[in-house]
């Protein structure tokens, strides 16, 4: 079980590079990389902010995968 | 400055503090040794100044954590057995040496023990641990 992310979709709709991101929510461009790979699940406080930094809720971002 | 010029910068730091700890030892003087560490230090402060990005994050943190964690468990059990064994190798062939040898290790070992479990007891209970 673990967490899927639409990060990478909503980022290139965005036209939003990984950088550019990572500055905005206060992390490591290494870091966007992993959670978007699914080999880093992210803290609460970091989902929250990627999910306003996108204007949507946290779950229509990340679920829970089995 | 990009991120991968910022880590080879600190690499190359890293490399001159190692050599300048080399040529302490070789030429038997402490103060080098401590200058080249607090000048190291110093410039590995001045670029990750210079660099003004996010070097340590949540993911660089858990990451540090779980390699910190294994690095303990890791060390106690090595130098536990050599501690171990040269306290009981020592009084066998009364060797007082290689006796108290062993037996600074373990005291340092224990040491590390004790520093760890405060550390724990402390970070456990700034987060909510009972």
């Amino acid at each position: 079980m673990g967490v899927d992310n639409k990060i990478r979709l909503l980022r290139a709709q965005k036209n939003l590079t990984q950088d550019e991101l990572a500055h905005r929510v206060g992390v490591t461009r290494q870091t966007i990389i992993a959670i978007e790979k699914g080999k880093y699940v992210p803290s609460l406080e970091l989902a929250l902010k990627i999910a306003k930094e996108f204007k949507l809720e946290i779950e229509q971002i990340f679920k829970i995968s089995e | 400055m990009t991120y991968k010029q910022f880590k080879l910068i600190r690499l190359a730091i890293m490399f001159f503090i190692m050599a300048i700890i080399l040529a302490a030892f070789a030429l038997n003087n402490f103060y080098l040794a401590i200058a080249g560490i607090f000048i190291g230090a110093l410039f590995i402060f001045l670029v990750r100044e210079k660099f003004k990005q996010i070097v340590v994050d949540e993911r660089v943190t858990s990451v540090a954590g779980r390699a910190s964690r294994l690095t303990i468990v890791v060390t106690v059990f090595v130098l536990g057995m050599i501690g171990l064994f040269f306290v009981f190798s020592g009084s066998q062939k009364e060797d007082v040496f290689v006796e108290a040898l062993g037996v600074a290790i373990s005291y340092i070992l224990l040491l590390m023990i004790a520093v760890y479990a405060i550390l724990y007891r402390y970070y456990n209970k700034k987060y909510g641990g009972g």
